[in-house]
């Protein structure tokens, strides 16, 4: 038990971020950028946590006189100005990231079309002599914006590459677009997030970001 | 009776202002409206805007008539509903100006 | 008198027969709360049970324990039944319980109706049992998306399960919310004031409002899934015109506010307990009050949060996520109340307070990382991940279950009349407590590593294993806590000393009578004039069971209790209950058998059923009332009050005031899917629309104008006094609706195209049913009127049965005219 406790403890420590799909160990911009909301939160909501339990500790040590405090302090500042402020803000910080993060009209963006079954993907990228389709890996140029247009064929399915970008579902009828990029050449793993059935756990592809000349290969379709 | 309805009053407008912000929201998008230009913008900012702030001057005329409200807990619930439901208001309806139209 | 007789006598007319036959005919407030309770705690343990066979696949990478199709279940079952059926029944079971005796009542508005809701609640939730137990629970997820949980996708009977199961217990949330509606509204003590009230009160008032309209949207997607699943009409299927998404709003347009629903009372509880812990009154009643407001109306303005990854665009999802960050406002503003409460006064470690101790900690990480899951970016990245897991448990055991606990140890000395036995129960508390952050803080971990929620396995190399593991070891260790709380609580009923009579030194009424609590809980009825009636009068329970209080003259054998106005609690008239009968139980047995044609596909079958229901509602309403004048009667202290047959605004119209609410909250979701796939939906504009219909349009608006100025009609000269001519109009009536059911249907079986098409000719179609239906409930009431008046039960100054009938009328006018210009409007548009 204490070797595990150790290894555990020196695993966090060290690489406790890390992992094929961890959000934390970010590889794309959207990611980066998610991360950095989180570390931000994060910290803002730890200062939130002590603050409470101070002032809840507080309650129980022994006083002679009457507290101070009454409503103007409890409810209207801490209550309702307080978070009223750090809520707003907050928002605001969000909503001009997921600005930047959704697919809007963009130059050089190159679009892929993802079809989610269950339980495989089917990826279609534009190639010099059209379409090259590929099954659970998907290839990117690395550095550049990429718009993938989702679909599903049966049930919802989720497209996700948790060092890349956020998810977006695959839903039947509907098309979703999802922007993502990978600031350097890799593989980098995904995953079905929407339960899609028995299969869902193993619902995963990968994606292989290639360099200029990589990718200048890929779409001539020579299969790296 | 009249207790609940003064106190909920102003939450209700919110609800309503709520409601038609993102019906319109969506009945733009599927219609097209950002792609319709009036007036050095596009229909749908122009329609989204204007409502966002009718609804708001709405909320405030609430509050200025809650004030009518009697003593106690009513006169409370009253003009804090008034109050919430305008900032309320203002608050989530703050997208349409600040965030893109349909994407 | 004396006290002793009363007790006597009263107990004779409030209690309920000995062995079985008080089991299935008590319809007393306190058999059917405890009854609640304890089957609530019976389901979270099963709950539990399958939470421990969840964490016991997931320790290990690769495990073998179980393989998807039972992974699916558990989890499916496990988020069902802790939602439907522990959550919502023990916030109904305490509310039950409790609310008459804070209140100074001696019982709930609608006796009969909590026992009907209790047996549709154990029959409902036998069938979703029995369901696990053969192996074919629902295995879709307990938000049961389509198409996943289509025909096409779940072919076998697991998803009916869930749709028919589910919507059958809903009825005894239904029937729940109606009834604390009213009664907190009216059947109060004399002089509770709704200022004077206890929070709990206002909390259970706020929650059972919500309700009304929270759980109408769930039961319309419900019955649209089962019929597209059983008929085949296409309200979710994108190749036919439907959309998956209209699924996700209609079930969270209900989710949502059902988190806020099972956290309030639960909150109410921390209200309650919290400043008697710190010996004190609540800091600032008058704001606790606007934020629940506030709170109701803002979660009903959140459900969209669920569905941030669907590609709604981002202005949209920017309404919903400020919304979502605005609800926390009112959620601080009570946490805050709350600790300046016990900084007000001087805070007793004592157990209930460990267990708010362990509410706040576990609640405050709860809603923090909600605030991050509102923000949509973080969302994009933590939704369907353990993260949320982690989030939803530590709202959901935080916000409800440590409440509950704290109330638990609060109240058992009501409930069993014993002390606690010392020390076990801090025992179980550390436990919990430890076992359920080292079980849920680590789930913050995994999903942000990118563990998916529902996955049954994962591979070893992805930095999750030892986060699993430690889990699972944490979610036993929690479990032992459970299990000895349980022990501790049998201990207590089983072997504890008798307890004082109030305890905790608490003020407010339910702490003012004899424990255990007698049948009829008061005496007589006391004049309240104070917010902590006991605090102002410390001598309040001996008087009130000497009978110096309302409502001590025992008459005729007659449940009574005392209806108060809504805002003053000035005295308003006398309700007179109706006692102990089995007609609960045998129109739930019906029910389920109708629930059960349907599960088996015997649909030929299932009109019998629904016929018997009908007869035994009419049965329900003809055995109230009686023929004989009554008039004002003494209610003691030298004043007079009219029974409620008598007076205005009885507890049975206000009921049907909120029913009709609901289900016109039904109707509205109805409407708003139809507009929705409009807009929306893949494949629209239909290959066929309406082409013709004027005529039968005009003939179903005319009767259904006549239906309801007849009824109308009926009901005033019935109150005048003028029998003939009120029986006169009912029959009229009776015919008006008859030609609207013969018109409706005429429509749309003429110019309707099949339902099975298209997802327009569906939701058309549903729209006519829903009119054909309502137009039949108004036909039946019409008819009640014209048979009561034949026999004697209306009669001068009568109002409540004809006022009741005048509302359902009113009602399915509105609603014809309103579904013949939806289904019309594509004709008039053309
Ligand atoms: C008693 C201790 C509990 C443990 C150990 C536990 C454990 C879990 C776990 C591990 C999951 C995730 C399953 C998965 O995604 O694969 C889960 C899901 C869930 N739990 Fe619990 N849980 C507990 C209590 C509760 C309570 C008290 C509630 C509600 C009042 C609750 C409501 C839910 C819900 C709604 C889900 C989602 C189910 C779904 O994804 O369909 N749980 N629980
Ligand atoms: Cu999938
Ligand atoms: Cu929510």
């Amino acid at each position: 038990m204490l070797k595990w406790l150790r290894l555990t403890t020196t695993a966090l420590a060290v690489g406790g971020c890390s992992g094929p799909l961890s959000t934390l160990d970010t590889a794309g911009s959207a990611a980066a950028s998610i991360a950095t909301l989180w570390w931000a939160m994060l910290a803002g909501a730890a200062i939130l946590t002590v603050l409470v339990m101070t002032l809840l500790a507080l309650a129980f040590r022994r006083r002679p006189t009457p507290a101070p405090g009454g409503t103007r302090l409890w409810i209207g500042g801490l209550g309702v100005a307080m978070p009223s402020t750090v809520l707003l803000v907050l928002l605001g910080f969000a909503l001009a990231l997921g600005e930047q993060t959704i697919a809007r009209k963009a130059a050089g963006v190159v679009v892929v079309e993802a079809s989610a079954h269950q339980w495989y993907w089917d990826f279609r990228h534009p190639g010099m002599a059209g379409e090259i389709v590929t099954r659970d890996v998907l290839h990117i140029p690395a550095g550049r914006p990429v718009d993938l247009r989702l679909e599903a064929h049966d049930v919802i399915h989720s497209f996700w590459v948790p060092r890349l970008a956020g998810k977006m579902d695959a839903i039947p009828g509907h098309v979703n677009v999802i922007r993502i990029d990978a600031k350097e050449p890799g593989r980098f793993e995904g995953q079905c997030a929407e339960f899609c059935g028995l299969g869902h756990a193993g619902h995963r592809f990968r994606v292989v970001a290639h360099d200029a000349a990589g990718w200048t290969a890929f779409q001539r379709g020579e299969q790296p | 009776m009249m207790l609940l309805a003064r106190a909920s009053a102003g939450l209700i407008f919110w609800a309503f202002g709520f409601s038609v912000l993102y019906g319109l929201h969506g009945i733009g998008c599927a219609y097209g409206w950002p792609s319709t230009e009036v007036g050095g913008g596009n229909l749908f900012r122009w329609v989204m805007v204007a409502s966002w702030l009718l609804l708001c001057a709405g909320g405030a005329a609430l509050i200025w008539l809650a004030k009518a409200a009697p003593s106690g807990l009513e006169r409370r619930l009253s003009l804090t509903s008034a109050v919430v439901g305008c900032a309320a208001t203002f608050v989530t309806g703050l997208p349409v100006a600040v965030t893109s139209a349909c994407v | 008198m004396s006290a002793l007789s009363r007790h006597r006598a009263l107990t004779a007319i409030w209690g309920s027969p000995r062995g079985w036959r008080g089991t299935v005919s008590s319809v007393n407030h306190s058999d059917i709360g405890r009854r609640f309770i304890l089957a609530a705690f019976a389901f979270f343990a099963i709950g539990g049970v399958l939470a421990m066979l969840i964490r016991a696949q997931l320790a290990t990478p690769g495990s073998a324990f179980v393989g998807p199709e039972i992974y699916n279940q558990l989890f499916t079952m496990h988020g069902s039944i802790m939602m439907f059926l522990f959550a919502i029944p023990m916030f109904e079971g305490l509310a039950l319980y409790l609310l008459p005796k804070m209140l100074g009542s001696r019982d709930m508005a609608f006796p009969r109706l909590s026992a009907y809701g209790w047996w549709c609640y154990v029959f409902g939730g036998s069938i979703l049992i029995a369901a696990l137990a053969l192996g074919v629970a629902p295995d879709s997820g307990w938000f049961m998306y389509t198409p996943l949980s289509s025909k096409a996708y779940t072919p076998g009977i697991n998803a009916d399960v869930w749709l028919l199961g589910i919507t059958f217990v809903e009825i005894s949330a239904v029937s729940a919310a109606i009834e604390i509606t009213v009664s907190i509204l009216r059947l109060r003590a004399p002089g509770m004031r709704l200022d004077r009230m206890p929070l709990l009160a206002w909390y259970l008032l706020v929650t059972a409002l919500m309700m009304v309209v929270a759980f109408p949207p769930l039961i319309l997607g419900s019955i649209l899934l089962e019929v597209e699943r059983a008929f085949g009409w296409p309200f979710f299927d994108p190749l036919r015109g439907g959309s998956p998404l209209l699924w996700q709003h209609l079930f969270w347009l209900f989710g949502h506010p059902e988190v806020y629903i099972i956290f309030l009372p639960a909150a109410g509880v921390v209200s309650t307990v919290l400043p008697v812990m710190a010996r004190t009154r609540i800091l600032g009643y008058g704001w606790i009050v606007a934020a629940l407001l506030a709170l109701a109306f803002l979660s009903f303005g959140l459900w969209v949060h669920h569905m941030f990854t669907t590609g709604i665009p981002h202005m949209a999802l920017g309404f919903f996520s400020a919304a979502s960050a605005l609800v926390a406002v009112p959620t601080a503003l009570q946490i805050f109340a709350w600790i300046g409460t016990l900084w007000k006064g001087r805070p007793e470690l004592k157990l209930p307070m460990l267990y708010l101790l362990g509410f706040f900690v576990i609640f405050v990480l709860g809603g923090l990382t909600g605030v991050m899951l509102a923000m949509v970016p973080f969302d994009w990245q933590a939704h369907d991940t353990h993260f949320v897991v982690a989030h939803l448990h530590y709202v959901l055991v935080g916000g409800f279950v440590f409440p509950m606990l704290a109330g638990a140890y609060y109240w058992l000395p009501h409930f069993t009349g014993r002390a606690r036995i010392p020390l076990l129960g801090e025992a179980a508390f550390w436990l919990i407590l430890i076992g359920f952050n080292l079980t849920f803080f680590l789930m913050h971990l995994t999903g942000l590593l990118g563990m998916p929620r529902r996955i049954y396995t994962y591979p070893s190399d992805m930095g999750w294993t030892w986060l699993n593991l430690l889990s699972s070891v944490g979610s036993f260790i929690m479990a032992f806590g459970f299990a000895m709380f349980a022990v501790d609580v049998a201990l207590q009923i089983f072997l504890s000393r008798r307890a004082r009579r109030n305890p905790w030194g608490a003020h407010t009424l339910e702490w003012a009578m004899p424990l255990p609590a007698p049948a009829y809980n008061f005496a007589s009825q006391p004049r309240v004039a104070d917010g902590e009636p006991l605090a102002a009068d410390p001598d309040l329970p001996l008087r009130l069971a000497r009978g110096e209080g309302y409502l001590a003259e025992i008459r005729h054998g007659w449940r009574e209790t005392m209806a108060v106005d809504v805002t003053t609690g000035a005295v308003d008239h006398v309700i007179i209950l109706p006692g102990n009968t089995r007609l609960p139980i045998i129109t739930a047995l019906a029910t389920g058998c109708f629930f059960l044609a349907l599960l088996f596909g015997f649909y030929w079958l299932a009109p019998l059923p629904l016929v018997a229901v009908t007869v035994l509602g009419w049965r329900w309403a003809w055995t109230l009332g009686w023929r004989e004048e009554i008039g004002p009667v003494p209610i003691g202290a030298g004043e007079t009050a009219l029974t409620h047959r008598e007076a205005a605004g009885a507890p049975g119209w206000w009921g049907s005031v909120f029913l009709l609410v609901a289900d016109g909250t039904l109707l509205g979701s109805l409407l708003f899917g139809y507009a929705f796939l409009w807009v929306v939906a893949p494949n629209w504009p239909p290959p066929e629309l309406i082409a013709a219909g004027l005529p039968q349009g005009a003939v179903a608006a005319l009767a259904a104008l006549a239906g309801t100025v007849l009824t109308r009609l009926a009901a005033s000269a019935g109150v005048a006094g003028n029998n003939a001519a009120s029986s006169r109009w009912a029959s009229l009536a009776v015919g008006a609706q008859a030609v609207v059911i013969a018109a409706l249907l005429w429509l749309g079986l003429a110019e309707l195209p099949a339902p099975t098409g298209h997802a327009y000719a569906a939701s058309s179609w549903a729209m006519i049913a829903y009119g054909v239906l309502h137009a039949f409930i108004a036909l039946l009431c019409a008819a009640f009127i014209r048979a009561r008046i034949a026999s004697g039960h209306i009669r001068k100054g009568r109002v409540l049965e004809t006022s009741v009938a005048q509302l359902f009328g009113d009602y399915a006018g509105l609603a014809t005219w309103l579904i013949l210009a939806c289904v019309l409007a594509p004709l008039v548009l053309a």
